[in-house]
């Protein structure tokens, strides 16, 4: 009986060595996983990257002169003529972000309002590595949105 | 009876002994495998922060008073780079050569199609602009940022702020 007894005890501690075990386990998995590089990391190459392309000058003019891209793309917003907004743009990320580099596999770039959306731009792979940035231009919502995928 | 007992306890000896050295092992394998997360996260926080450094130091020669636009394109802007100014102190880079402790500082015009290396006779008509030498060395570390200029244009407008997007690198000698 007592021997029995002793078997179980000592089956227990072991179960019990095995469950404290798993859990130590479990927080680990938790933790790393929690710290995957999904989360969108703040780059300030790509903040400076979009204060500056707002600050460029296009080709474009209205009466007053040469038009900004911030002002190309509230003009597109305010008036609806959006003539010039995709071609400034594509050129700049294409001239700035060269995809067959090895440290960019893709860009998204998203230009959006209260609206809704005014531009979009996709192009590469876009993995689930990635740094963003996001440019509020003060005016309803209107918001600059570029994620580049490594 | 006496022996029975003996073999009984050293084989619960025994037993204990391999319970303990398989749960070290396991203790052993958690902590390897903890401290391999550990430090693979370090490394890439290292390597954020050095790029991170990289990218300040180009910010804040951009907004030093050597380079900066100040207030001459309207209200200050960060990040924002006088051409004029610059041409001109790599007219008289002599003063500055180890000012700033970097091998060179190049900008670049990211939509300009040509090399076309800037001197003061073919400013503003140039592409890149090395302030040391015209020759680069050394590992580099660029950011982006606006090179402005005041241009005339024949048409109605006649003088405007221009600002192109460019490259800014700075290079570092690399160390033997």
């Amino acid at each position: 009986m007592k021997i029995k007894t002793k078997a179980q005890e000592e089956m227990l501690g072991f179960g019990l060595i095995i469950l404290i075990v798993a859990i130590i386990i479990l927080v680990f998995i938790v933790l790393t996983l929690k710290k995957s590089p999904i989360n969108e990391i703040e780059s300030y190459k790509i903040e400076s990257f979009i204060q500056s392309s707002l600050k460029h000058t296009t080709r474009y003019q209205d009466n007053f002169g040469y038009l900004s891209l911030r002002e190309l793309i509230l003009n597109c917003y305010n008036s609806k003529n959006c003539y010039g907004l995709n071609q400034t743009i594509s050129e700049i990320m294409e001239k700035s972000w060269i995809i067959e580099d090895d440290l960019v596999k893709g860009y998204e770039l998203g230009i959006t309002s209260d609206k809704g959306v005014l531009m979009l731009l996709k192009k590469g792979n876009l993995t689930k590595n990635y740094k963003g940035a996001l440019q509020d231009l003060g005016v309803n919502e209107l918001k600059f949105e570029l994620r580049i995928y490594r | 009876m006496k022996y029975m007992k003996r073999k009984n306890a050293q084989l619960k000896i025994q037993q204990m002994a391999f319970v303990l050295i398989a749960v070290t092992l396991l203790f052993a394998l958690v902590g390897l495998f903890f401290l391999r997360f550990a430090f693979s996260g370090m490394k890439e926080s290292a390597t954020e922060l050095q790029e991170k450094n990289a990218l300040l130091l180009i910010s804040k020669l951009a907004n030093s008073p050597e380079f900066s636009c100040g207030e001459s394109f309207g209200a200050k802007k960060t990040n924002c780079v006088d051409f004029e100014k610059v041409i001109s102190l790599k007219e008289h880079i002599d003063k500055y050569r180890n000012f700033w402790e970097v091998s060179n500082i190049e900008i670049r015009k990211v939509l300009s199609e040509n090399e076309k290396i800037c001197t003061y006779q073919n400013y503003p008509n140039c592409d890149i602009i090395r302030i040391y030498d015209n020759e680069i060395q050394g590992y580099g570390a660029d950011n982006f940022v606006s090179l402005c200029r005041k241009e005339f244009s024949a048409e109605a407008i006649g003088i405007y702020d221009k600002c192109e997007i460019a490259k800014m690198t700075i290079f570092y000698k690399e160390v033997s």
